[in-house]
C-alpha cells in the first residue's frame, strides 16, 4: 500500500461524510438556537454596566427578593414582582433568578420539598440536586421536577417553555382533549414548549410542527402537541436517540407523509441503531415520493442500511439498483453500481456481481471502483 | 478543493455597512446580513475540514458551530465577502488546532486511549480502506500539531503550498519545512506499518 494510496481513502471517506442538505438545515436549527442563548447572556451581563453596580444590583435584589419569595406564615404566598432581574436564595447552592416582569411564588419550602410556582414570565433556576428533597416547578399545569440542573421556566402566554442549560428535569403536561398527561425527560442543551393548560381543542390553526391527527385515524390517540414537537427539535440537533424514545411509541403516528419528515425519521430510527425501523421509514418514502429530489439518496441509503446493518445483501442489491436507476447520471450513480456489485457478492451470487462490474466497467472506464471490483471478483 | 485564495480583509473599525439594506421580515434586524447564506454555503466544507483534522463526526460538527459563532460576531468586519470562506477557514483551522493540543495534553496527563478512528471509517466500502485510514491517523496522530496540520491542509484538503501557508498563518517558507518535516514522517511510518501488521496474529 502507498502512501498515495492511504491518501485517496481518506480523501474518500471525508467526502463520504460530506454534508447534504438535511445536516445543513440541522446545523442551521443547532447554531441559531446557540446564538439566541449567547445572546440572552451577553444581554444578561450588559444589563450590569460595570462589576460594582452589578454587585449592588445583585445585592439589593437579593434583599428585595428574599422579602417577596420567603413564604408568609399566612394561607396566601407572597407574590414576587419587581422592575428588574432579581435573584433569589433558596438555600444551599440554590436560587432563582426572577426576571423582569415576571410572577414567582414560593408555595411550600420545607426540609423535604419546595414547590415554586412560576405564575408568569420567565424564572432561571440552579437547583443543588438532593435526593432526600423535592424540587418542583408547576407553570399553570406543567410540572417541572429538578434532577439537578440549572434551567428556565418561562410562562407566557398560555404556553410554558423549559429550556435545560445543565444536568436534567423531568417534565410534565397536560394532555390534550383528555389524554393522560405527557411527560419527558429533558436534558442539557434541550428545551421544549408545552401547553399552560390542558387543550380542549386543538391549538387555533395548529403549529407546523405539531399538526392534528389525520382524520382517518380518529380512534388514534392524539399525542401531546409538544410530544410532536420535541422529537423533531431533537432531532434536529442530533439527538437521535432521544428523538426515536419519543417517536417510535407510537408506531411513528407522527410521522408525516411528507418527503422531509420521513427523512428526518429515518435518520432518526438509523442513527439511533434501530434499522428495521429506519429500512421501514425509506421505504414508505420511496414508495411515496419517488420523485422527490432525494429519493435515490434515500434509495442509496436503504441499500447501506440493508447490506451492512440488516444483513439482507439481496434486497440492498436491489435499493441500490434503485438509487442508479432514479438518477442514472447522478452523483451517487458510480458508487450505487459499485455497491451493487458487493451486494451481489455477499449474497453469493457471483455471476450477477461479476455481470455488474462488466457494466461498471462499460459505464465508467475510468471508474475509481473499478479496480477495487475487480480483485473482490477476482478473489473468488 | 483547490481554490484560489485571498487573504481576508477586514476593516480596523466597526462601522456598520451604510445604507445596507436589511431584508424585509427578518427577525433581528441588527443581525448582519448573510450569516445564513455563508453558513448555508460554507459549512459543509468546513464540516469537512473539521473531519479531515478531527477524525470525529462530532468533534467535526462542534468545530463548524465554533467557527460560525466566531463569525457571526466578526462577520460586519468581513469587507470582501469573496474572501469569507478562506476566512472561515482560517477560523476552523485555529480552533482545530486549539482541539488537537487539547487531545494531546489530555492524552499526556490523563494516559489516554488512542482515538478510535472506527467509528468514522466505518462507512469506506472495504474493509482494506478502513484499515489504510486507520494506519494514516494512527501516524497523524503521532505527529506534532503544527506538522498534521500542513499534510492535512495539503494532502487531504488538496490546497496548494500557498494556500496552506496562508490558511495555517505561517510565511511560505515554514509552511514548506512543516509539510517536508510531516511527509517524511508520514512516509517513514506508513512504510513500517505493513511489517507491523504482518506480524500480529
Amino acid at each position: 500500500m502507498t502512501q498515495q494510496q492511504h491518501i485517496e481513502a481518506a480523501r474518500r471517506q471525508v467526502r463520504l461524510h460530506a454534508w447534504g442538505e438535511h445536516r445543513v438545515e440541522a446545523a442551521w436549527h443547532e447554531l441559531t438556537l446557540r446564538r439566541a442563548r449567547d445572546q440572552a447572556t451577553h444581554r444578561r451581563v450588559r444589563t450590569f454596566g460595570g462589576p460594582l453596580l452589578a454587585m449592588a444590583a445583585v445585592f439589593a435584589l437579593a434583599i428585595t427578593a428574599w422579602r417577596s419569595l420567603t413564604p408568609s406564615t399566612s394561607s396566601n404566598p407572597e407574590a414576587a414582582e419587581e422592575a428588574g432581574v432579581e435573584r433569589v436564595s433558596l438555600g444551599e447552592g440554590t436560587d432563582v433568578r426572577v426576571e423582569k416582569g415576571a410572577r414567582v411564588e414560593v408555595r411550600e419550602r420545607e426540609t423535604d420539598r419546595v414547590v415554586v410556582d412560576v405564575k408568569t414570565g420567565l424564572a432561571r433556576f440552579r437547583v443543588r440536586h438532593d435526593p432526600t428533597r423535592v424540587f418542583r416547578v408547576h407553570a399553570g399545569d406543567v410540572e417541572v421536577e429538578d434532577l439537578g440542573t440549572t434551567f428556565d421556566v418561562e410562562n407566557k402566554a398560555g404556553m410554558v417553555r423549559v429550556k435545560v442549560t445543565e444536568g436534567s428535569v423531568k417534565v410534565s403536561f397536560p394532555g390534550a382533549d383528555g389524554d393522560a398527561r405527557g411527560k419527558v425527560l429533558l436534558e442539557a442543551g434541550e428545551s421544549g414548549v408545552y401547553p399552560a393548560v390542558r387543550q380542549v381543542t386543538a391549538p387555533p390553526g395548529g403549529s407546523a410542527e405539531a399538526p392534528p391527527p389525520p382524520s382517518s385515524s380518529g380512534d388514534a390517540p392524539s399525542n401531546p402537541p409538544e410530544a410532536v414537537a420535541t422529537w423533531r427539535e431533537l432531532a434536529r440537533i442530533g439527538k437521535h436517540k432521544r428523538a426515536y424514545d419519543l417517536v417510535a411509541p407510537g408506531n411513528f403516528r407522527d410521522v408525516r407523509d411528507e418527503p422531509g419528515d420521513l427523512l428526518l425519521a429515518s435518520d432518526v430510527a438509523r442513527l439511533s441503531r434501530h434499522s428495521k425501523d429506519a429500512a421501514s421509514l425509506l421505504r414508505r418514502f420511496l414508495a411515496n415520493h419517488s420523485r422527490d429530489p432525494r429519493a435515490p439518496s434515500a434509495a442509496f441509503t436503504l441499500g447501506w442500511v440493508l447490506m451492512n446493518e440488516l444483513g439482507r445483501p439481496r434486497e440492498a442489491a436491489v435499493a441500490f439498483a434503485r438509487a442508479e436507476a432514479l438518477a442514472p447520471r447522478g452523483n451517487l450513480a458510480e458508487d450505487a453500481v459499485a455497491r451493487a456489485v458487493e451486494a451481489w457478492y455477499r449474497a453469493g451470487d457471483l455471476s450477477r456481481a461479476k455481470t455488474e462490474v462488466e457494466r461498471y466497467r462499460k459505464t465508467y472506464p475510468q471508474g475509481r471502483h473499478l479496480s477495487t471490483l475487480e480483485r473482490l471478483i477476482g478473489m473468488e | 478543493m483547490s481554490m484560489a485564495l485571498q487573504r481576508p480583509r477586514l476593516v480596523e473599525a466597526l462601522e456598520p455597512p451604510s445604507g445596507s439594506p436589511e431584508p424585509s421580515g427578518s427577525p433581528e434586524p441588527s443581525e448582519p446580513l448573510g450569516i445564513e447564506e455563508l453558513f448555508r454555503r460554507h459549512a459543509p466544507a468546513v464540516a469537512s475540514l473539521g473531519l479531515a483534522m478531527l477524525q470525529s463526526v462530532e468533534e467535526a460538527d462542534d468545530l463548524v458551530q465554533d467557527v460560525f459563532v466566531r463569525a457571526w460576531r466578526a462577520i460586519d468586519r468581513l469587507e470582501d465577502r469573496e474572501a469569507a470562506r478562506p476566512w472561515l477557514m482560517t477560523i476552523a483551522i485555529r480552533l482545530a488546532r486549539t482541539r488537537l493540543r487539547r487531545r494531546k495534553l489530555t492524552r499526556l496527563l490523563f494516559r489516554g486511549e488512542e482515538p478510535d478512528f472506527e467509528q468514522v471509517a466505518s462507512a469506506v466500502v472495504l474493509p482494506e480502506h478502513r484499515d489504510m485510514i486507520r494506519q494514516l491517523y494512527g501516524v497523524l496522530e503521532g505527529l506534532p500539531v503544527e506538522l498534521r496540520i500542513a499534510w492535512v491542509v495539503r494532502h487531504i484538503q488538496e490546497e496548494t503550498l500557498q494556500n496552506v501557508a496562508d490558511l495555517c498563518g505561517w510565511s511560505l517558507s515554514t509552511a514548506k519545512r512543516r509539510l517536508q518535516a510531516a511527509e517524511a514522517r508520514v512516509a517513514a511510518k506508513l512504510n513500517a506499518v505493513p511489517q507491523q501488521a504482518r506480524s500480529q496474529p
